[in-house]
């Protein structure tokens, strides 16, 4: 069976990288199968691999720390911005809830004439207004609590 | 002693914001390691403009990310890293097709070898060039390699064997014709 890997392939590969290769690596290389192949295509790598580094200069630090402040800056205003659009969301579907709920005391009152009065009215719209109000509260609340939590861990992934 | 970078630890973000790099260290992070990581990218890709997005990325993804502090070496590591899950996003993604560029782009000198270096790469599996730019042109370790990747450090030797046999067949037989 051939062998895939030899011991001496990383000392090669450094070798070569620091243009030190022993004599003797250099006979073991001769001898190597696997070593001879690490070395035509290490070489021929590195050989690329310099000219492209020579050759292609990276954009300037500062650029790119500019980009990054930047980026900063949008997470933080979305992070910040969050807990006011499920605020919004909230309020929404509160005054849905409320006007629902006057709709249908009021189509109850025209047509079985449940309706026994101004003040049975305003109590229970009152009280129904409340208990929406306090359950939006919560909700909103819980949220706000989950979500100063959840600010403590990350938004990006590697 | 290993030089040590100091990057913000796993505390709340407000915190980590405050205690995060600032530009200056910033910088010399970036003299030190951005040239290594826009030559894998575009030793990859085959292309300079996608490289060059990419290495901006990876520092950003990595100063709003702010990791638990690191020795120099593992910064490193972790750059490539980064770099690479940014590479196999865009091919998911589509985004692009690796090696559109002529050879002018991207490699200018050394004609000969550059060509013959250039057709391999194209013939290769984007994960057969990023493990032997690692391996060849970084000098890193199988465990190295496995944390730039996220491969396991056996299933890097394999990988790596296999694409090594497969540049040799197509690369030294084109070198010894000349």
């Amino acid at each position: 069976m051939s062998r895939s890997w030899c011991e001496r392939e990383s000392d090669v590969v450094q070798g070569l990288r620091t243009g030190q290769l022993s004599s003797e690596l250099r006979s073991h290389v001769l001898g190597c199968s696997i070593c001879t192949e690490t070395q035509g295509v290490a070489r021929s790598m590195l050989r690329v691999a310099a000219v492209v580094k020579e050759e292609n200069e990276p954009i300037a630090a500062g650029l790119v720390w500019r980009r990054v402040e930047k980026q900063r800056k949008e997470i933080a205003l979305k992070r910040a911005a969050r807990p006011l659009i499920f605020m919004r969301a909230l309020s929404v579907v509160c005054v849905v809830l409320s006007v629902a709920w006057g709709v249908r005391y009021l189509w109850r009152s025209v047509f079985f004439g449940v309706f026994s009065g101004r003040n049975d009215l305003l109590n229970r719209t009152v009280g129904s207004a409340a208990a929406i109000a306090v359950l939006a509260i919560a909700i909103g609340a819980g949220y706000l609590l989950h979500d100063s939590r959840r600010s403590g861990e990350d938004v990006l992934s590697v | 002693m290993d030089e040590t970078f100091s990057i913000a630890g796993a505390v709340p973000l407000a915190e980590k914001e405050a205690a995060g790099m600032d530009e200056q260290e910033f910088r010399l992070l970036y003299d030190a390691t951005a040239r290594p990581i826009l030559a894998y990218l575009i030793g990859v890709t085959g292309r300079r403009d996608v490289a060059e997005d990419l290495l901006q990325e990876t520092y950003c993804r990595f100063l709003v990310r702010q990791p638990k502090p690191m020795e120099a070496n593992e910064t490193r590591r972790y750059l490539f890293r980064i770099a690479t899950n940014q590479l196999r996003d865009r091919w998911r993604r589509g985004v692009d097709e690796p090696w559109q560029e002529t050879a002018e782009d991207g490699y200018s000198v050394d004609v000969d070898m550059q060509m013959d270096v250039q057709a391999v790469m194209q013939v290769l599996k984007p994960r057969e060039r990023e493990l032997l730019w690692l391996a060849y042109v970084e000098g890193m370790d199988h465990v190295e390699k496995a944390a730039a990747t996220g491969l396991h450090a056996l299933s890097v030797r394999m990988l790596l064997f296999r694409a090594r046999k497969k540049a040799a067949g197509l690369l030294l037989p084109r070198r010894e014709a000349v």
